[in-house]
């Protein structure tokens, strides 16, 4: 287990390293990054200024050296627009964002499990259809299309629920709704297969001979079996949590990373970028590594090879 | 050809979903073929006339004009366009980077495979739409930019399955056959090992592609895709979300389209990957 865990953790480690040096060279590559830096109409000698300051003009192995010293303690430059650390106008951002993505994954987990258990109990029987076609539509369905359809019927048409920004309870809803549509098909995807393949076993079979109630053979015996790879499937899910969280906060205006995201980039504000990109990339990571980690808990198999 | 025609027609009788889907893909296709006759429409912009409701059959602009006074009609058509097109270079690049590196990788194994198959892990490990974005944002917006991004996030599934049926092939008898008659390394790779890769390559294409046309949307609504005037499905929807309260139609036609789009590129998809890989028939729905 030590093993295994050590082994993980290294290569999570790596993953991270490439992943700076990639932003890093994309960064480079793409030109001078003053140009990007500096505010539109800025002159010569602040430019000059800026490289050096910046130690531009130093070789490129160096530079990174540097840029990784400064990521490590948390320095990832300064906003241009806010004149603060970019660091700290991410982390400020954050706990919205959290907030929204969170809600959305226990959503789509208390529908998707049931509507997939539901599927699978009554597989090839209306029950199952039911499920399977709205799961075939829910993955046609352009997350962002529904936000907006959802703004159009319940905040314009019905006007019941608030529509922009961050204004208590009613106003988490339907964003909450439009970023659960994706975890919440494939959740209901994977346990409806994943319990397919459970419910004719033999260790399922002999529990419900024993005269177990129904009810307790399906919830102990084979959802606990068949639980596993719907775990698996949520740390990958994570990741595109947070990247449909940047479109869903820009169609509700809710006031985290991916407003902000999208907000440096109108503004050509880089080092936003580059900091939300690195953060929320590293958040993946770990959360992925911790996924891992309590699957070969729930599995023993998974340690061994 | 009759054999074909047969082929076809079973394969549409077996899976039926995917005839339906099928439908679908060939009116879209036929429409983005004919999206160039609506190129005045499309653009011309005529500020007398904007934001005109839906006039049905009852005037020249069947779902009304955009804020521009451009008809939503026609450049829906032009952006399906642009949205197929984007779509299949970008599947196309993908997939051949990613045919390339794995059957390279799985072939010589060793020291290239590791180092291949650590790029993929590392790459897989990143959130793409977020690197896109990101991409996009220092490299500038433009359709040709766009198929590279997508395509640089996407080929690593297509180099991994690539790289798992060459280490099979390697070790088939054919393989060893054609390398005792002396063929060289990159004669086996692409006679006997790439058109026996090919077949799963497309079954992965066929599920990718639909994800690909949504993250294009996906871009194109945050102005980070298709570049304006050229109209996408995304960013249609866009000027749709701005526009919510006083012209709905600009965000209920082109989303629906979009949603229509990809659920008959699924359909026809799914139908085609279990009928090329027979041992996904079981484990999908």
């Amino acid at each position: 287990m030590l093993q295994y865990l050590i082994r993980r953790v290294l290569q999570s480690i790596i993953v991270i390293i490439l992943l700076t040096m990639i932003v890093f060279v994309i960064a480079r590559l793409s030109g001078n990054p003053v140009d990007l830096m500096l505010p539109m109409g800025a002159s010569e000698s602040q430019r000059t200024q800026l490289i050096q300051e910046l130690g531009l003009d130093q070789p490129l192995p160096v530079q990174y050296v540097k840029f990784i010293g400064r990521a490590v303690q948390g320095d990832f430059g300064q906003s241009l627009r806010f004149r603060a650390p970019a660091m700290e106008l991410v982390l400020e951002k954050l706990p919205a964002t959290a907030k929204l993505a969170l809600t959305s994954l226990l959503l789509a987990i208390a529908a998707g499990i049931p509507l997939g258990i539901l599927a699978a109990i009554r597989y090839r029987r209306a029950g199952d259809y039911i499920v399977t076609t709205g799961v075939t539509l829910g993955q046609a369905m352009p997350s962002f299309w529904l936000g907006i359809m959802l703004i159009l019927i319940f905040g314009v048409q019905l006007g019941w629920l608030p529509v922009s920004g961050d204004e208590g309870l009613s106003s988490l809803i339907l964003p909450a709704i439009t970023l659960s549509i994706v975890p919440l098909v494939t959740i209901a995807k994977v346990t409806r297969s994943s319990m397919i393949g459970t419910l004719p076993q033999d260790f399922v079979r002999t529990a419900e001979s024993k005269g177990l109630p129904w009810g307790n053979v399906v919830r102990r015996h084979a959802l606990r079996n068949a639980l596993i790879p719907v775990v698996t499937v949520i740390g990958v899910l994570l990741g595109g949590l947070l990247s449909g969280a940047v479109i869903t906060e820009q169609i509700f205006a809710w006031p985290g990373i991916g407003s902000l995201t999208i907000q440096s980039i109108n503004a050509r504000d880089f080092p936003v970028v580059q900091a939300v990109t690195l953060i929320t990339s590293t958040i993946i990571v770990g959360a992925n590594l911790l996924v891992d980690l309590s699957y070969s808990l729930l599995d023993p198999r998974i340690r061994r090879s | 050809m009759k054999r074909f025609v047969r082929g076809v027609k079973s394969f549409f009788l077996t899976f039926p979903g995917a005839a339906f889907g099928a439908v679908i893909v060939v009116v879209f296709v036929a429409l983005a073929l004919i999206a160039p006759l609506l190129h005045e429409p499309a653009y011309a912009v005529n500020a007398a006339n904007k934001l005109a409701p839906p006039q049905w059959f009852s005037g020249p602009h069947f779902f009304g004009t955009d804020s521009l006074g451009r008809d939503l009609l026609a450049r829906m058509i032009v952006g399906v366009r642009i949205s197929l097109m984007v779509a299949a270079a970008a599947v196309l690049v993908a997939g051949a980077i990613g045919v390339v590196v794995g059957v390279i990788s799985g072939y010589f194994g060793r020291w290239a495979d590791t180092a291949l198959m650590r790029l993929t892990d590392t790459l897989m490990a990143i959130p793409l739409v977020l690197f896109a974005i990101f991409v996009m944002m220092v490299v500038g917006s433009g359709i040709r930019t766009l198929i590279f991004v997508i395509a640089l996030t996407q080929w690593m599934t297509y180099a991994r399955t690539a790289r798992a049926e060459s280490l099979q092939l390697r070790e088939q008898e054919h393989v060893s056959a054609s390398s005792s008659l002396g063929a060289s390394h990159l004669r086996i790779m692409v006679s006997n090992i790439f058109p026996n890769v090919l077949p799963s390559a497309i079954a992965l294409a066929t599920i990718n592609v639909s994800f690909v046309i949504l993250l294009e949307a996906g871009l194109s609504y945050l102005g980070l895709g298709v570049p304006l005037p050229d109209p996408s499905l995304g960013s249609l929807l866009s000027e749709g979300r701005q526009f919510i309260t006083r012209a709905p139609w600009l965000a209920i036609y082109p989303g629906a389209t979009l949603m229509l789009l990809v659920l008959g590129v699924n359909l026809l998809g799914d139908g085609l990957r279990s009928y090329l890989d027979p041992r996904s028939r079981e484990r999908s729905t």
